[in-house]
């Protein structure tokens, strides 16, 4: 079921709320609730890997509590390779057979492998889990408890990947002022389904039209690379920025505040900044189990780029299977060593470092590099990403609308001077596109966060708590409005054009770009 | 570290004074306020955007009367022409149908003066980017609810042509392939009955859509915001496209700009199709359906083949298909002839079809027949209702009965005019084969 549906915002989500009210006395009754609207939630599209689900739960609760009991590296280690056979069959089988076949002839391995809905998702949680369990930082749970951690629909399909210890203790003892959790929820929740339907949808178009048109990548010019580039860019962190929301938002009207998964990367001034605040909770999660059980900075500068490195590159396996991911995770990794670098033989400028002519250029850096690798990450092939950066860099020349360069007049004449020429493409479009991607821009970079804008009233998990407060990433590079909500009619009657613009996108039915992860 | 015993039942906090409970009480009733407004606002947005969309009805979705100023024109229904005309032409009871693919769409007013009185009220079902398989559906939707007394069916060799990649035992229609099962979905079916669950589901879809949706607010709006642009697209009750959209793109690009870009069109599908083998034409069979289904329940068919411009027919030729194009009409003769169809043809090359498109540099001029190499305007749909359903042919017909006892001499007769019409207007006949060569050597292989 789709967060932006008819049957989820009308059915689902009022169903689970009502109900789960009328339980609120009754602990095991509303979490017993909940988890069957979990599991409804997830079997909506197709209930054959709802055994699965339900089997992964079953399996990981078993070892988990063998674990706690009896503590054993041997166990741990088969728990942990259960989990990861099950990824790696669903999700890299098929891409690890067609490399063979591809490089040695070989006849197919598998056939087509259809990956389950959510499947990283809930086996991450799950490998965290067995490692805490191990380690003695996970308490007992009831086998209901644990299947709602694992399944809460909110948080079910893209994340984010939560802990634990951060979902446990607010499912048995949630804020019970429904009024406030309905108000603050669902205003987060519309705000996350106008970032969505509105705002990524309605650029998509143009990324489609560079990425999905082998016509329109084969031999791209400077402007089209870059408008459909940028606005990929924007798509993605409108429709994830715009998912984490919902996600939040629809938890929090049960009284559960969700960890933050998104706050304001394209602010950031380095790409390590970029990762603190991009898919926040799978960023903690190859820290914790990866980057730092493999080393992490503990041996050398070398060591510690090694471990960077392959860090991203499962990162970007994680994403998908395919030589695009890998690439776009090696760009990262390679962004990540380069900065620093950089960082290490640029420490004695301190002083220039803050000066806000630095900080633009940092910041704007930083997002040409995102861009770049993008384009990997969106393509769907190593070709077409070749041939688009290319374009980027200006390999195929500068061109514009010829429909545009008949209203300029003498500015035409100068541009072709520059070597600036014209091409047959659509003038209408190219100037939607820039209003697009001017639009965009000006909200990422002069608006504030969804959880800045709700800060008044613990809008996510790491609000709930002073010392969580302190740690969570500054405001970034960029001017941010002074808007902070309240539950006044202004805002009311502003969150609710924001609301119905959002439902009336629902018959234009899109799915996320995370779902696919 | 050592796991945490079992919890207790959570238990409800107990306030720790009574001003404290005040201050909740305060902060609880603020949100309730909140969420009290916020859905009253809601709701009467949804009721005034659901008013204003079914007011204005952008896509012809209801029907509601049209007010001069702010709904007369729909210039937004021809991108929703599917849904638009097969509600539409429920909303009556037709005794003609036209069908066929966008050239019947902006070709065959079914207002027309030519049309007698027992021909009338006609409706015109033709669909954009379609095949004889759609039409043949709409048929079907038509026929479960109403009996009309004549079809008007327009076929096209285009459509007859298919990628390789779809053409095998069971051949798969690209159109069936793309859009029909969704499309179809709201289609009644004489198969299944004259409702069903999937129909239902598309119809409330529909109808969501057309109503409570963001991009019918949007078209909406452009639809007020159209009625005074005398050139804006509209799609009458009829279902008739008049084509005045191309009025826009002629003023900003010139009708050569137009052909050359419908005739670059054209040649790459030539180039990239191929005729299907005999018996596994999926058009065809779709064609020879429509005629059954016409035969059991009495209703005279006219078939025609498309007043084509030269270009396209030089295109056929200068592509290879000239020999496919013929097959294709002994074909359609065959499938007429059986079902007691009759059949037009009006792809020759006449004073008509050979009109010359204005210089490049000319963006005022307008052909009196074609709009572009692809689509013939009304005037020359006229031409073809007076020739098929007039009783009596005009001086100089655009078309001819075709029928197994002429179509070997018709056949031969414009092999002729073609001859005739490449030694006579040489440098219009060179400008489209131009393309075709610059275009068939960039596609083979160095």
């Amino acid at each position: 079921m789709l967060f932006n549906s008819y049957e989820f915002i009308f059915l689902l989500l009022p169903m689970a709320f009502v109900v789960g009210q009328l339980l609120a006395g009754n602990y095991r009754a509303r979490v017993g609730w909940l988890l069957a609207c979990s599991l409804f939630f997830y079997a909506w599209w197709n209930p054959i890997y709802l055994p699965l689900l339900l089997g992964t739960i079953l399996f990981n609760f078993v070892v988990g509590a063998r674990l706690r009991v009896r503590p054993s590296r041997w166990m741990l280690a088969a728990g942990v390779t259960a989990n990861l056979s099950l990824i790696a069959y669903f999700k890299y089988a098929e891409f690890f057979s067609n490399t063979l076949v591809d490089l040695l002839d070989t006849p197919p391995l598998f056939g087509h492998v259809a990956l389950p809905l959510a499947i990283s998702f809930f086996t991450f949680q799950q490998i965290a889990y067995l490692a805490d369990c191990y380690s003695g930082l996970a308490p007992e749970y009831r086998p209901s408890e644990y299947a709602l951690f694992v399944s809460f629909f909110p948080q079910l399909i893209a994340g984010p990947i939560v802990h634990h210890s951060e979902v446990m203790p607010q499912l048995r003892s949630p804020e019970r002022d429904w009024c406030r959790n309905l108000s603050v929820g669902g205003t987060i929740f519309a705000l996350g389904l106008f970032k969505k339907t509105v705002l990524a949808d309605g650029v998509a178009p143009y990324a489609n039209a560079l990425f999905d048109d082998p016509q329109a990548w084969a031999s791209v010019s400077f402007l089209p690379a870059w408008i459909g580039v940028l606005a990929y860019a924007l798509q993605i962190y409108f429709d994830f920025s715009g998912y984490s929301d919902m996600a939040i938002g629809a938890a929090r009207m049960f009284g559960i505040k969700l960890p933050l998964n998104f706050f304001a990367p394209y602010r950031s001034e380095t790409i390590s900044e970029f990762w603190r605040r991009w898919h926040m909770t799978l960023s903690h999660f190859l820290r914790d189990y990866l980057y730092i059980p493999l080393g992490g900075n503990r041996f050398g500068t070398l060591g510690r780029y090694r471990n960077l490195m392959i860090t991203m590159l499962l990162g970007g396996l994680w994403h998908g299977a395919g030589w695009t991911f890998v690439l776009w995770g090696a760009l990262h990794g390679s962004y990540l060593i380069i900065q620093h670098g950089w960082s290490h033989a640029t420490s004695w400028l301190e002083y220039p470092k803050k000066h806000c002519l630095y900080r633009l250029g940092a910041c704007v850096l930083t997002f040409i590099a995102v861009d770049i690798a993008w384009a990997y990450f969106r393509a769907s092939s190593l070709a077409s990403a070749n041939q688009i950066v290319l374009g980027m860099l200006g390999y195929n020349g500068v061109s514009y609308p010829s429909a545009i360069a008949l209203r300029m007049g003498k500015g035409a004449e100068w541009l072709s001077q520059i070597g600036i020429g014209v091409d047959g493409s659509s003038g209408t479009q190219f100037v939607s596109s820039l209003l697009w991607l001017a639009g965009l821009s000006a909200i990422v970079w002069l608006m504030p966060t969804t959880q800045q804008f709700m800060r008044n009233f613990e809008p996510a998990w790491e609000y709930t708590d002073a010392t969580r407060r302190s740690k969570l990433p500054d405001r970034g590079f960029g001017v941010t409005l002074p808007l902070v909500w309240t539950p006044s009619l202004f805002w009311s009657l502003a969150i609710s054009f924001i609301a119905v613009a959002g439902i009336l996108t629902l018959p234009e039915l899109s799915e996320f770009l995370y779902f696919q992860f | 570290m050592h796991p945490s015993p079992m919890p207790e039942e959570p238990t409800r906090t107990v306030p720790a004074s009574v001003p404290v409970l005040e201050a909740e009480k305060a902060h609880s009733r603020e949100h309730t306020a909140y969420l009290r407004q916020s859905a009253i606002a809601i709701f009467v947005l949804l009721l005034l955007v659901t008013a204003c969309n079914v007011t204005i009805d952008p896509y012809l979705r209801f029907g509601t009367p049209r007010i001069e100023g702010w709904s007369q024109r729909k210039p937004k229904a021809i991108r929703q022409v599917r849904m638009a005309k097969a509600y539409g032409v429920m909303r009556g009871d037709y005794r003609t149908i036209f069908l066929g693919n966008s050239r019947v769409d902006i070709g065959l007013n079914p207002q027309s003066e030519q049309l007698s009185a027992n021909l009338l009220p006609a409706y015109n079902l033709g669909q954009p980017g379609s095949g004889s398989e759609l039409a043949l559906q709409y048929l079907e939707h038509v026929l479960a609810d109403q009996t009309p007394n004549t079809v008007v069916l327009g076929v096209d060799f285009l459509n007859y042509l298919r990628k390789p990649a779809v053409l095998g035992a069971q051949e798969v229609s690209e159109v069936a392939t793309e859009s029909v099962s969704a499309d179809a979905a709201r289609l009644n079916s004489m198969g299944r009955g004259t409702r069903s669950w999937p129909q239902f589901r598309q119809q409330v879809k529909d109808t969501l859509a057309a109503t409570v949706s963001l991009s019918a607010l949007g078209d909406s709006l452009l639809t007020i915001l159209a009625q005074n642009d005398p050139n804006a697209a509209n799609i009458s009750d009829q279902g008739f496209n008049s084509g005045s959209a191309f009025r826009n793109l002629i003023q900003n690009e010139g009708q050569a700009s137009l052909f050359r870009q419908k005739n670059s069109e054209y040649i790459d599908k030539c180039l990239e199709r191929v005729a299907p083998v005999d018996g596994q034409s999926a058009e065809l069979q779709a064609i020879e359906a429509a005629l059954q289904l016409c035969q059991r329940r009495g209703i005279r068919v006219e078939v025609y083949i498309h007043p084509y411009h030269a270009d396209v027919l030089e295109i056929f030729d200068a592509t290879g298909h000239w020999s496919n194009f013929e097959r294709w009409k002994t074909l359609l003769n065959r499938i007429c002839e059986a079902q007691g169809a009759s059949l037009w043809d009006f792809a020759n090359y006449s004073s008509r079809t050979t009109e010359s498109p204005p210089p490049k540099s000319d963006r005022r001029t307008i052909m009196r027949w074609y709009w572009e190499s692809g689509h013939y305007r009304e005037a020359l749909g006229e031409q073809v209702l007076v020739e098929i359903l007039g009783q009596e042919l005009p001086a100089t017909p655009a078309g001819y009965q075709l029928t197994p006892s002429t179509l070997e001499s018709q056949l031969v007769a414009t092999r002729a005019a073609a001859v005739r019409y490449r030694l006579e207007l040489k440098e219009q006949s060179h400008r489209v084969r131009r393309i075709v060569t610059t275009r068939k050597s960039a596609a083979t292989p160095r």
